[in-house]
Formats: structure tokens, C-alpha cells, sequence
């Protein structure tokens, strides 16, 4: 008789078990390591760009830190990102934004056209350290792909004719000097690219800009077909894809991290686009490019005043909302919850709990609008790890939750007792299956919000049978596979990963809370149960002896150590800038660190702009 | 650039979406005498598998098929006829992982197969993309992250001995899934750039889109021809311009420079097929619930894949096509098959080895054979060759016998390129005196043995398909890739791989030659 029980995460045991562990925990940020698991929780498949590691991490980053590498990184002067390409995202939210502000009557019509033609897009990739298995942001996949070559033209070539086949779109665009519409000269077009373009391409244009775009056109008296090929050629433009951040003047480089003349403060319309794409993923608004163009910008007070507003803006809370969404991989990873609703264990597990399309949806919903909840109300990291608040707006969800669902209104109810916050929520716990992933989790936790380095398996890793005792529990089994005394196993697993994977077992692989785990054979009738321990030294520290009695004591733990600041300051440097850093980006780091050891996740965010790193560019010619 | 292709071809090779009625030879475009008069062009497609780990004796045909063997590189290598043997229902198999409907699996495609077994990725490897089409880095975090190379699809892709001609050329490459194929930033214009994965994705209808077109037999202008050369023209001007640039900014718009030079060649194409039809948007199918755990439905998703690849071949408009196929085709543990199934396929109770094969199966069945007795349609040159026979289409797994193991990756393929390979051969490149692994999860039963290299069969895949050795090996080495990393770091791993199969590692692999 077949026993179904929690064997879903011994995939990822296998792949760790026997490992030498040679990786050490330390709340450095800079020496984190790679992500050990289950390649098949974000598969590289068909009808999908995205997810996983590639060789490569976008862009030039200086010297990696090789997190989880015994080759020690040599500094070798801080690069930053070269010429930054707009995200996928991005240009497709720059393309409708851009529409809108200078189409405001007909955007809506013509964007009907095009909206659809950017789904040709292949979304860009998450990218990681080298090292890392999972996690990773889409911004830092800087890859030139053919599509950026294609496709920004094709809708750079659909606009122009759509601007140009209306005479209320032409007059719209070109104004008076256009009669309507319907008649446009060569100072029309002049006037017209230099307005167009500075909102368009992001910067004034100088003359030979201008001269260069007008000549696309035929001499007067414009044709249709010469207005769209004008609008065309811009909106391809290298200008609009990429931002182009030459800086103004040279920055003396006090800390020798960078060489000699190749640090530059970028110019006011430069740092404008930064700020805007950085925390709103389009272009800068009306408000933002006024800054710009009358040196606000350049002020303390100016700059700091624009900040404030940019990160105030619900735009700001969307980008954030996609970092959280990156950050936590679990979230992308977790599988369709309602493969199994056809398998009679699955279903005398989940009982009145079966999962249908949209559970799944709904537990990744609870967590990101936790994480919102608490950005936005003056949270903190610790905050985040202990928010006991339910965000679950559908009966699903709130069903294992054990709560009413939440209104979206007013302030959300409380979790219950037992669950103690961000490692708690269902989406953390959930599996898909009957078992849960008790290292899974631990690798997560590990490598993901204490940024510790837990090295790759051994070759022999598979060659070691699981061996399930009767009326034994997951954890029992697992200890057994990877905690025996004189193997290598015990190594990673009996520290790093296993006891903060164990410590949440008191939930099942739904999320619900738990005091046996259950087993069922294959016709679903129950066969029998195990105990739960959830009794555990987490070691969130190095060496640190204090046990944990299960999830609780362990986010307290964590959310003590100062190492999830540490470890998410370094996630955002990679959100922030688009890169993967160096050895030379520690002080940043470190900077960003103390403002989230000290401050709500708005400082962090928010500081991060705040930061020189943030309005100056390395340009080494 | 239409075929002229019969009825029988539209109706079979079509798959029922691609090509809707059979086309007149005096409807065909005129740029149809090319493909009559040349030489034929190659083909070629990769599919491939995650995880492996199929048993031999599910995976090849039986030992006592090995009726002929030669020495080689310290070892005898055998070789054996392909046979089909009638099966249960209507079947027919050469092996249990390698068997289907006996109206597909014919005595006659059998003769067009080989079935190779011992080709090794000679360290450890464990859970990889890469090491199917030669980029070894791109693995989870076992060996060389930080040296990629460009995968053998590209090679050719961007070869001008693979494509002698591009006139008819609509996308070089037909990328399908992620992190398989690897190529440098700007892909003619080697250590330009870093090597990044070829990212292109997209369901049928949108490779579809970007490969053919439809509804009419007329060149049409497309209206970024005029825009095109204006904005070379401003990245050109941006990129020699006195604005103040980091080197690397420069390599990046020389980059996107030539994207859009790559752009301008593919807008001077005017190949059309007036009579294929859009497939069917399938990408419903894939968010249907059951999805994950339906075998039915992946068949519908990854043959309409092939048929958009049948399409393409067919209208010429490409020549190359890798797919990663991730869906397990089995009903059983779908989102937990890696726990549940790959990692215990070694268990000596064999329960997970059976469904694994299975699976296998219906991998092979849907999704290789159905691609298969596509393309083995008569291709029009008045030689009876179909374009199967000039096409190379290769299925590889992920591991060998063991999940995690890079030794003797199933390497199974189809179409002789050209007349370059031989055919119809069961292969067995193993040599039992170099015991990599006694084995695992308590089964003593299957034991890997040493093979020749995965490098020489990515070579051989490259000479195959026109690429000479020079075009790609470096460090006088043999094979594909070359780079030193790549040698076997482990001292254990050195006395598996001795130097008399590195030294062969340039040669096609024995008994394949024709």
C-alpha cells in the first residue's frame, strides 16, 4: 500500500545530501552564496522568457563577489552599469505614458492598437548572482536580444503612421503652426521634434539632434508619410530604448573606488529618468522634467523634495510591489495548487480545503500586500518578518487561515496565535502536494533573508535511499537522509537548512496549522500519523547555541540578528542598480544596511536615491 | 519561398494547422525553382528533457542488438542494427522508452534513427540546460558558471557554411523555452560582449508571426523598411559621436547595431506561403487546470510547436530549432515529479523507474516521432529524399541513467542530414572496464560505465551540419566545446576520460560516418 506523505521537498534533500558543507554563516552582505534547490520550480519552458540562471548577470559589474566561491573577489575599481536598457516593462509602460501625456484626448484609441503589438515581447529574465539557483530581478537582465532590435521599431513604425493618419492627432501634436493638422513646414518639424523629443527622449535635443531627425522627412509641404517616418525614427531612437547618462561633470573620487577621471555626476536630465525609472518603471512626469529644466534637480533641497514626491507616488508602491514579488522567489516558484484535486489522497488531505485555479493567486496576493501594507505604514524590516496581519480578501485563503476574509477596508484582521508572520503565510508553506518541503523552506530562510552561502551538493548526492519509517514524520525521514553522524550531510543540513525548515513543520502543505502530520494511502483512507517537532537550534547566527521551540522563536531570532537588513539592503542594491554588485559597492551596501537596521522600508527605499552612488556614473572611455 | 509540396505532404506534414489545402505547382512563387534545383539544405532540431535518468534496459534496444564492434580509443565499441519489434495495441518498439503506434514508428523510420548510448559530459554535471547544445556553465551551481559558450544551435545559426543562403531566411534560429540556448551579445562578432542565453520564447502563433506569411502570395513592403536605416543611422551617429561614452557603451550600441542590421536583412525577405494558416492559439491549454498532470494536453501544445517548426522548414523561412521540453507527460506527481519521481527513479523496487519510462515514452511518441513523421515527406528535389532525411532531429535528456548523472545522456536522433550520417544504428560507445558509478539508491543492477565524450558528439553534431572543425575548436582540442574548464576537474573523472578519447574528440563519432 502506498503511503502518501511529505516527500515533495526530498528531491532538494537529495540534491544536498552528502554535501561537504563547506559554506559559513555571516551577517556580511557581501559574502552571501548561492541558492541550492529544485531547478524544476522555475523552469526554463516552453512559452516563457524568464526564470532562471544564466551564465550571464547582465552588464559589466566590476569584480563579483563569486558569493558561495572559495576564489576570493580582487577589486578592481567600481564599474557601473553600461548603457541601461529599459526593461521590458518599461518600455512598454514609457510607450503608453508617453501617448498619454502628449495624446491626452486619443490615447486611449491609438494605444488600442499598440498596446496589443508589444505582447511580442518576451519578458526579460530574472537574474541572479552566478551562484544563486533562485530569486533574481528582471531589471538586471540587460541582454541585447534580437526582439529589441525588431520590435521597438515595429512600434515605433505603428505609432508614427497612427499620429500621422488623424489631422486632430497631427494638430494635437505639432499645435497651431500645423493649421489644424493639415498642413506641417519645416519649422513646424523643428519646433515639434524639439518639444517631442525632450519629453520623448528625455533630454533637450541639440541642434544636430534636431537637424538629424528632420531631414527623415521630404521638404516641404510634409506628407503624411513623412510626419510618421519623423515620429518613427525618434521613438526608435537609442535615446528612447536606452537611457544615455554621459554625465556633466567630473566627480572627484575621494574613496580611490574609482579610476582617477572616469566618475561623472550625471546631468540633471539624466538623474531624472533615474529616478523615475528606478521607482516608477517610466519616464519622468510633467512635474519631474520641470524639475530638470529649471535646476531644481540639482539642489539638495530640490532633489530631495522630488524624491519625497516620487516615492510618495502609488507608482512607487507598484515597483515595490515587483521587487517584493522578485526578492521572495517562492512566490514565482510555487506551483498550480490544484494539480492533484483528481488524486484521492490529495483529496482526503486538503478535506474542505481543496484547492481550486485561484488559491494559489490568492496566498501570493497575501504576502505582497503584507509587504505593501507595511511600506507604506511606516514598517520596518522586522516589521515585515512580523506582521501578523491577514490580507486574505477571499474565502479560500481566510478558510486556512481560519479568520473571515478582509474587506480591503479599514484595518485587516489578526492572524491566529500560531502563525507569527511573513514565514507563516500560506504561500511560504504551501506545496502543491501532500508533503511539505521542510528544506526548501530552510534554503529559502538561509540563502534568501540571512544571505548565508550553503555550497553546491556532492556528486554522490542522489545515490542514498530515503527510508520512511511507519507512523514516522518527514522530519524523521529527512533527519535520517541528511543528518547521519559521520557523512557530509550533516554538514549543511543539520545546521544551515534543516532546523529552520523544521521549525514551521507544525503546518501542513496547504498552510494550515497542524499537531500530527497525516498520512493517507492511495485511496485516500487515513493510514496513519506522526508527531510534530518543531523543537530546533536555528543558528541564525554562527555558532549561536539558542534553541527555538518553532517559526515563532526563529523570526524573532532573525528579526534580532540585524542579518535580513543586511541581507535585503543587498537584494535592493541589485533592484536599485541593475546589477549584480562588487566588492567595490560594499560601502553603499553597508550604507543602505544601517538605513534598514535604523528605519522603516520607506528610508530604505527611499535612501537608496539618496545616496551619491545613486546621481553619479562611472564612464570609463 | 513556398515548397512544392503535395497533397499527401500538406495533410501529413501540416499537423493539421500549418499548411490548410495542397498547393498547385502553378500557384508556387518563383523563387521556388531554388529549393528544386540546389543541393539540399540541412536542418536541424534539439529537443530536450529535464532529469533522465531512464534505466538502460527501458532506454536501448537489447544488448544482443550489438552484433558489431570495432576498437576505439582504448575500448570496443559496438554497434547494432535498429529493429523495430511489434508491441502491444498496434505498437511498435525498439526499446520501452522508444516505441509508439506502429503507423509512426515504421521499419522505414527506424532506419532513419540512431539511438546512441555512452556520450558523457565528463565531470559532474547534476541538474544543467547547458550541457545539451554545449554551454556546460549554465548548471545549477555544480561547475564553471563563469564560463559560457555560445551552444551549437548558434554556431550553425550564424554560420555561412550552415546557411549558404539567406535569402528566404526569416529567423535564423527558432529559440523554444529558456536556458538553452547561449550565444555572445552580438552574435557575429565573437567575444563582443558578454554570452548571454538567446532569450525568444513565445507561443506558436508568435514564433509563428515572426517565421511566415500568411494570406497572400504577394510581396508585401514592410513599413519599417523606410524607418530602418534611419535609425542605423542614429545609433551609428550616437555611437562615432563626440558624446562623452564608456567603452562599454559603445560595445553595447556596436550590439544593437547589429540587431538591426540582422533586422534590415530579415525585412529584405520577402518569403511568403500564401497558403499556411495561423495555428491555433493553444495558450489556453497551458493554463488549464488539469494541465500539469494531463498528458493530452502537453501533446497539443509541443506538437503545435512542431508544426510551426514543420512550417518554417517546409517555407524555408528557417532551418534551426531548439526546444526545451519541460512538461512531464505522465498523470502522476505533476508539480512534485522531481521529488517523487526523478530523484527516485533509481529505487531498486523499480515502482518510479516504471513511471518515469513511461513517461519517456510519451515523450518520444508525442513529441519526437509526431515531428519525425512531419518532416519524412517528400521535400520536392525529385530525389525521393524527404526533408527528414536532409534534417538532423536530436532528443536529449538531461541526465544518464541516474538523475544527476552526465554520463550517457541519451542522445536519440533522426534524419541523416543530407546523406553525411549513417543511419538505422544502435550505437554503445561505453567501456565496461571504466566503472564510473557501481550504483545508487541501493540499486547494484545499473552501473555507469565511462562513455567517449559528450564533446565529440557535439562536435560531430557541427561537422554534421556543415561547420568545420576549425570554425569552433580552440586549444587544440577536439570537439566542442574546448575550453580548458571543460577537460574533467576531478582527479576520479581523469581515469574515466583517459587521453585516447580526448584525442579523438574532433572525429565523428565511430560507425556514424556514411
Amino acid at each position: 500500500m502506498t503511503r502518501y506523505r511529505s516527500v515533495a521537498g526530498l528531491g532538494l534533500a537529495l540534491e544536498l545530501s552528502s554535501v561537504g558543507c563547506t559554506g559559513t554563516i555571516t551577517g556580511d552582505v557581501l559574502d552571501r552564496g548561492a541558492h541550492v534547490g529544485n531547478p524544476t520550480s522555475s523552469p526554463g519552458g516552453v512559452g516563457s522568457v524568464g526564470g532562471g540562471t544564466g551564465s550571464d548577470s547582465g552588464g559589466t559589474a566590476g569584480t563579483p563577489t563569486t558569493p558561495g566561491s572559495t576564489t576570493p573577489a580582487v577589486p578592481t575599481g567600481r564599474s557601473d552599469l553600461p548603457l541601461p536598457r529599459l526593461s521590458r516593462d518599461e518600455y512598454i509602460q514609457t510607450v503608453q505614458d508617453l501617448i498619454s501625456q502628449v495624446l491626452p484626448d486619443d490615447a486611449a484609441k491609438l494605444l488600442a492598437d499598440i498596446v496589443p503589438m508589444t505582447a511580442a515581447l518576451q519578458p526579460d529574465r530574472l537574474v541572479a548572482a552566478p551562484a544563486d539557483l533562485h530569486g533574481g530581478f528582471s531589471r538586471v537582465d540587460q541582454a541585447i536580444q534580437q526582439q529589441y532590435g525588431d520590435i521597438p521599431i515595429e512600434i515605433a513604425t505603428a505609432i508614427g503612421q497612427g499620429v500621422a493618419s488623424t489631422p486632430a492627432r497631427v494638430a494635437a501634436l505639432f499645435g497651431s503652426c500645423s493649421k489644424g493638422g493639415t498642413s506641417v513646414d519645416a519649422a513646424c518639424l523643428n519646433a515639434f521634434i524639439k518639444s517631442f523629443g525632450e519629453i520623448a527622449l528625455r533630454h533637450p535635443l541639440p541642434d544636430d539632434d534636431v537637424t538629424f531627425y528632420a531631414a527623415v522627412a521630404g521638404s516641404d509641404p510634409l506628407s503624411q508619410t513623412d510626419i510618421a517616418q519623423v515620429i518613427a525614427v525618434m521613438l526608435a531612437s537609442p535615446r528612447f530604448l536606452y537611457r544615455i547618462e554621459n554625465g556633466d561633470q567630473q566627480v572627484t573620487d575621494s574613496n580611490d573606488i574609482v579610476d582617477g577621471a572616469n566618475l561623472y555626476r550625471l546631468d540633471a536630465w539624466q538623474l531624472a529618468a533615474r529616478l523615475s525609472y528606478h521607482f516608477w518603471g517610466t519616464m519622468p512626469d510633467a512635474t519631474l522634467r520641470d524639475a530638470a529644466k529649471s535646476g531644481k534637480l540639482m539642489t539638495d533641497d530640490g532633489y530631495a523634495s522630488e524624491v519625497d514626491r516620487i516615492a510618495a507616488d502609488p507608482r512607487a508602491a507598484s515597483t515595490l510591489r515587483a521587487f517584493f514579488e522578485q526578492w521572495l522567489w517562492p512566490l514565482d516558484a510555487l506551483p498550480a495548487l490544484d494539480s492533484r484535486v483528481g488524486d484521492p489522497a490529495f483529496v482526503a488531505f486538503a478535506g474542505s480545503d481543496l484547492p481550486g485555479p485561484t488559491l494559489r493567486d490568492h496566498m501570493i496576493a497575501d504576502v505582497l500586500d503584507a509587504a505593501s501594507w507595511v511600506s507604506t505604514h511606516d514598517g520596518s524590516v522586522s516589521d515585515l518578518l512580523t506582521n501578523r496581519q491577514s490580507f486574505a480578501k477571499d474565502a479560500d485563503l481566510a478558510a486556512i487561515y481560519g479568520i473571515p476574509a478582509w474587506n480591503g477596508k479599514g484595518e485587516p484582521p489578526t492572524l491566529p496565535g500560531g502563525r507569527t508572520g511573513l514565514l507563516t503565510r500560506a504561500a511560504f508553506l504551501t506545496t502543491g502536494s501532500l508533503g511539505t518541503r521542510p528544506i526548501m523552506k530552510g534554503v529559502f530562510i538561509r540563502t534568501t533573508l540571512l544571505c548565508d552561502a550553503i555550497p553546491p551538493p556532492p556528486n554522490n548526492a542522489a545515490s542514498t535511499p530515503i527510508v520512511y519509517k511507519p507512523n514516522g514524520s518527514t522530519r524523521d525521514a529527512l533527519t535520517a537522509l541528511t543528518e547521519r553522524p559521520g557523512t557530509t550531510c550533516i554538514g549543511c543540513h543539520g545546521s544551515l537548512i534543516n532546523p529552520l525548515g523544521f521549525a514551521s513543520e507544525n503546518f501542513d502543505a496547504l498552510g494550515r496549522p497542524r499537531s500530527e502530520e497525516k498520512f493517507f494511502d492511495d485511496t485516500g483512507a487515513p493510514s496513519g500519523s506522526a508527531m510534530i517537532d518543531t523543537n530546533t537550534i536555528p543558528s541564525v547566527i554562527a555558532g549561536d547555541p539558542t534553541s527555538s521551540t518553532g517559526i515563532g522563536d526563529v523570526t524573532e531570532l532573525i528579526a534580532k540578528s540585524g542579518k535580513a537588513e543586511a541581507c535585503l539592503a543587498g537584494r535592493y542594491f541589485r533592484f536599485a542598480f541593475r546589477r549584480i554588485e562588487s566588492s567595490m559597492d560594499e560601502e553603499v551596501i553597508s550604507a543602505l544596511a544601517d538605513v534598514a537596521k535604523s528605519g522603516t522600508l520607506a528610508d530604505l527605499f527611499k535612501g537608496v536615491a539618496l545616496r551619491p552612488e545613486f546621481k553619479q556614473r562611472v564612464i570609463k572611455q | 519561398m513556398i515548397k512544392s509540396t503535395g497533397r499527401r505532404q500538406f495533410l501529413r506534414g501540416a499537423g493539421g494547422i500549418a499548411l490548410a489545402i495542397p498547393l498547385l505547382r502553378s500557384l508556387l512563387d518563383p523563387r521556388d525553382a531554388r529549393a528544386d534545383a540546389g543541393v539540399p539544405a540541412k536542418r536541424f532540431v534539439q529537443f530536450t528533457t529535464y532529469h533522465g535518468g531512464v534505466w538502460g534496459t527501458n532506454m536501448y534496444p537489447a544488448d544482443a542488438a550489438l552484433t558489431d564492434s570495432m576498437s576505439y580509443a582504448g575500448r570496443t565499441v559496438k554497434r547494432g542494427p535498429l529493429v523495430t519489434q511489434p508491441g502491444p495495441a498496434g505498437t511498435a518498439q525498439l526499446s520501452s522508452v522508444l516505441s509508439g503506434p506502429s503507423s509512426l514508428l515504421t521499419p522505414q523510420l527506424a532506419a532513419k534513427m540512431n539511438v546512441i548510448r555512452g556520450c558523457d559530459i565528463p565531470f559532474y554535471i547534476a541538474h544543467h540546460t547547458g550541457g545539451h547544445l554545449g554551454n556546460f556553465a549554465r548548471n545549477d551551481g555544480n561547475a564553471f558558471a563563469a564560463f559560457a559558450t555560445p551552444t551549437i544551435d548558434q554556431l550553425m545559426g550564424g554560420s555561412s557554411q550552415f546557411y549558404t543562403d539567406l535569402s528566404t531566411n526569416k529567423l535564423r534560429n527558432i529559440v523554444i523555452g529558456t536556458r538553452l540556448s547561449y550565444n555572445w551579445e552580438d552574435p557575429t562578432n565573437p567575444n563582443h560582449g558578454a554570452i548571454q542565453e538567446v532569450a525568444q520564447g513565445g507561443d506558436p502563433l508568435t514564433i509563428f508571426k515572426q517565421l511566415l506569411v500568411t494570406g497572400s502570395d504577394t510581396p508585401v513592403v514592410d513599413p519599417r523598411v523606410p524607418i530602418v536605416d534611419h535609425v542605423l543611422a542614429d545609433y551609428t551617429r550616437l555611437r562615432n559621436s563626440s558624446t562623452r561614452l564608456s567603452a562599454d557603451d559603445r560595445t553595447r550600441l556596436d550590439d544593437h547595431m547589429q540587431r538591426i542590421s540582422e533586422l534590415q536583412r530579415k525585412l529584405k525577405v520577402h518569403a511568403s506561403c500564401p497558403t499556411v494558416k495561423s495555428p491555433a492559439d493553444i495558450s489556453k491549454i497551458r493554463q488549464t487546470d488539469s494541465y500539469a498532470g494531463d498528458p493530452v494536453l502537453q501533446a497539443q501544445v509541443y506538437q503545435a510547436y512542431n508544426d510551426v517548426i514543420v512550417a518554417a522548414f517546409l517555407c524555408d523561412t528557417s532551418r534551426i530549432a531548439t526546444m526545451n521540453v519541460v512538461d512531464d507527460f505522465s498523470t502522476q506527481y505533476p508539480v512534485t515529479w522531481h521529488g517523487d519521481v526523478a530523484h527516485h527513479a533509481a529505487d531498486p523496487d523499480g515502482e518510479k523507474q516504471k513511471i518515469l519510462a513511461s513517461a519517456h515514452q510519451l515523450t518520444f511518441e508525442k513529441v519526437f516521432l509526431d515531428l519525425c513523421s512531419k518532416l519524412d515527406i517528400d521535400d520536392g528535389s525529385g530525389t525521393g529524399k524527404t526533408y527528414l532525411d536532409n534534417s538532423l532531429v536530436v532528443w536529449t535528456q538531461e541526465s544518464g541513467e541516474y538523475t544527476h548523472a552526465g554520463q550517457g545522456m541519451p542522445i536519440i536522433a533522426a534524419g541523416s542530414a543530407g546523406g553525411y550520417l549513417s543511419t538505422g544504428n544502435y550505437c554503445d560507445y561505453r567501456n565496461p572496464a571504466l566503472v564510473v558509478d557501481n550504483g545508487e539508491q541501493g540499486n547494484t543492477t545499473v552501473k555507469i560505465f565511462a562513455g567517449l565524450l559528450w564533446q565529440q558528439w557535439l562536435g560531430t553534431v557541427l561537422q554534421v551540419m556543415g561547420l568545420t572543425p576549425s570554425d569552433y575548436q580552440q586549444n587544440g582540442r577536439g570537439g566542442y566545446p574546448t575550453a580548458d574548464k571543460y577537460l574533467g576537474p576531478e582527479a576520479n573523472y581523469q581515469a574515466s576520460y583517459p587521453d585516447a578519447v580526448w584525442k579523438v574528440a574532433g572525429e565523428v563519432l565511430p560507425f556514424l560516418k556514411a
